[in-house]
């Protein structure tokens, strides 16, 4: 699998006085195995370019190749099998009248037999962090975290080769973000898919992703390794965003001990860095 | 997908026609409407639809984009075109087994349809020149004498600036919804109708809740500043005429009482 970009412009409500270019000149080449993860203020068109992926939105001009194969071209059903997209607050396109039900509503669509949606739904209700016993509950009743579950749990019940997700963690508390982010780590190391998360925590996509693609404007400012984005913080601040909050920490604590490094981004990271420092000195 | 709908959309601007006060407008828009059921003659009609341009021009409206909100009811004029030109009866100049196309047939079904986009034309000039907010305070003020039989004006009101200003945000709901049904599996676009029917529950279901969360969240938000009816309430900006509602109305009135007394 792999997803090649070239050229892509969109333009939302053309040729109307509301018209707005959302995407400009993107060009993006992502392969098989590769983590992404797509950060950027609030309209730079992360969105945007996502819904290209499975063909909700086609090309103003430029093109998407999907494994080779245009979006635009006919088979929008195996594309949309291929490409599985979660999006924002997920629960609330929640509809049926059981968990079950509503997890196993794309297979169904698909014409899978019986015992196939079964055991697909309860495999993907497992691996996302559901016990048995909700499946048969209104997903009404349930508490946001698990409401995200199951909503994330109906795509990947779909098994796409490439999975999308935009804030994935937004608007849930510290544990479920916790339980929600192993998850993703476990799918990527498992599966191999593609996975590209969208998100404004810079914290997630440091912990998670290999890769990091900067929108702003509608344009790709910066794609490089996670190490290489997040040293770069006056770029990153001048739009409208920021490092995780222990590169900062760390920046400033090297002021005072310069023995150590700065190029951290993640919690674990910074602890394993202090414990070196500490280690060392005790050492001597 | 839901992007062209353009009834009811307000185009930003800053000319004499986006100035002048709601209230002068809709009437002028009523008398606009009214007067073309007495225009007869091909002049006249002529004169409206100048008229119609000059005044799409001088507000700085996009012409394409404004006619294009005339292809929603382009199947109704046709419709009732053609049942014009088949069913009335005189000087026959077409006849062909049971069709009978008669010259006054062609006349009545010309003006009818001229009548129909003249009558889109002028409402959709009013909506897209008039903010919806200032559209319901110039129905509230128009209305207020009702008040003496005990309409409810100022909840009526409410209610229509709120419905109004919910359609975008209810529209944009229902495209993401759409967006993410299709991407776990939907498909509204094959089978009968029934089925087609059927496929949009997934979309309904999860519109209905969040149109009931929207609108919980709104009685809310309004009782926590305050909000308790109309009784006392005082507004931000005030109606005033000014300048401009005159020269408006002056143009208004000369057209219409020229073209009505000459054609």
């Amino acid at each position: 699998m792999s997803i090649v970009i070239e050229n892509l412009s969109y333009i939302y409500k053309k040729n109307t006085p509301l018209e707005r270019e959302a995407l400009k000149n993107i060009n993006l080449k992502i392969e098989a195995g590769e983590f992404v993860g797509i950060i950027g203020h609030t309209g730079s068109g992360k969105t945007t370019l996502v819904q290209h992926l499975n063909g909700l939105l086609k090309p103003t001009s430029g093109r998407v190749m999907i494994n080779g194969i245009d979006t635009r071209s006919r088979d929008i059903k195996s594309l949309r099998r291929n490409v599985g997209v979660i999006f924002q607050y997920p629960e609330h396109q929640l509809f049926e009248e059981t968990v079950y039900k509503d997890i196993a509503f794309g297979l169904v669509k698909l014409g899978l037999s019986r015992t196939e949606i079964d055991e697909r739904v309860k495999k993907a209700a497992a691996t996302v962090g559901l016990p048995a016993n909700v499946l048969e509950v209104s997903p009404f009743e349930l508490s946001g975290g698990q409401k995200r579950r199951v909503a994330i749990a109906g795509v990947a019940v779909m098994d796409p080769e490439i999975l999308v997700m935009d804030e994935p963690t937004a608007g849930l508390d510290p544990r479920g973000r916790d339980e929600l982010c192993e998850y993703i780590t476990r799918l990527h190391r498992e599966s191999g898919k593609i996975l590209i998360i969208v998100s404004h925590s810079m914290e997630d996509v440091a912990k998670l992703v290999n890769r990091v693609v900067v929108m702003a404007k509608g344009e790709i400012v910066m794609d490089a390794p996670p190490g290489e984005v997040f040293m770069k913080t006056g770029l990153l601040e001048s739009i409208g965003l920021s490092a995780p909050q222990i590169t900062y920490f760390m920046k400033k604590l090297k002021k005072d001990i310069p023995a150590l490094r700065d190029d951290i981004f993640t919690v674990k990271e910074a602890a394993d860095e202090i414990y070196r420092l500490i280690r060392s000195k005790s050492n001597k | 997908m839901l992007n062209d709908i353009t009834i009811g959309q307000y185009i930003p601007g800053d000319s004499p026609v986006h100035r002048a006060d709601p209230r002068v407008k809709i009437i002028l828009t009523l008398v606009f409407m009214v007067s073309i059921f007495f225009i007869e003659s091909y002049p006249g009609f002529f004169m409206y639809l100048l008229f119609t341009c000059v005044i799409i021009v001088t507000s700085d409206l996009p012409f394409r984009y404004t006619l294009k909100g005339l292809k929603p009811i382009m199947f109704i004029v046709i419709f009732t075109a053609l049942i014009n030109i088949l069913t009335t009866q005189g000087t026959y100049v077409f006849e062909w087994g049971f069709i009978h196309i008669s010259r006054e047939g062609i006349d009545a079904a010309v003006k009818l349809s001229l009548r129909l986009v003249l009558l889109v034309m002028g409402a959709s000039l009013l909506t897209l020149t008039t903010t919806p907010i200032s559209l319901t305070d110039g129905i509230e003020k128009l209305m207020a004498p009702l008040k003496i039989i005990k309409v409810p004006v100022h909840e009526i009101a409410m209610m229509m600036s709120i419905a109004l200003r919910f359609i975008p945000t209810l529209l944009d709901e229902t495209d993401k919804i759409i967006k993410a049904q299709s991407s776990r599996g939907a498909d509204f676009d094959t089978g009968n109708i029934i089925e087609k029917a059927k496929s949009f529950i997934p979309v309904l279901i999860p519109l209905f809740i969040s149109a009931f969360r929207r609108a919980d969240e709104l009685a809310v938000a309004m009782e926590a500043r305050c909000y308790r009816g109309g009784v006392g309430r005082t507004r931000m900006k005030q109606l005033k005429l000014g300048k401009v509602d005159f020269a408006v109305s002056a143009v208004m009135i000369l057209f219409t009482t020229l073209v009505l007394l000459l054609g």
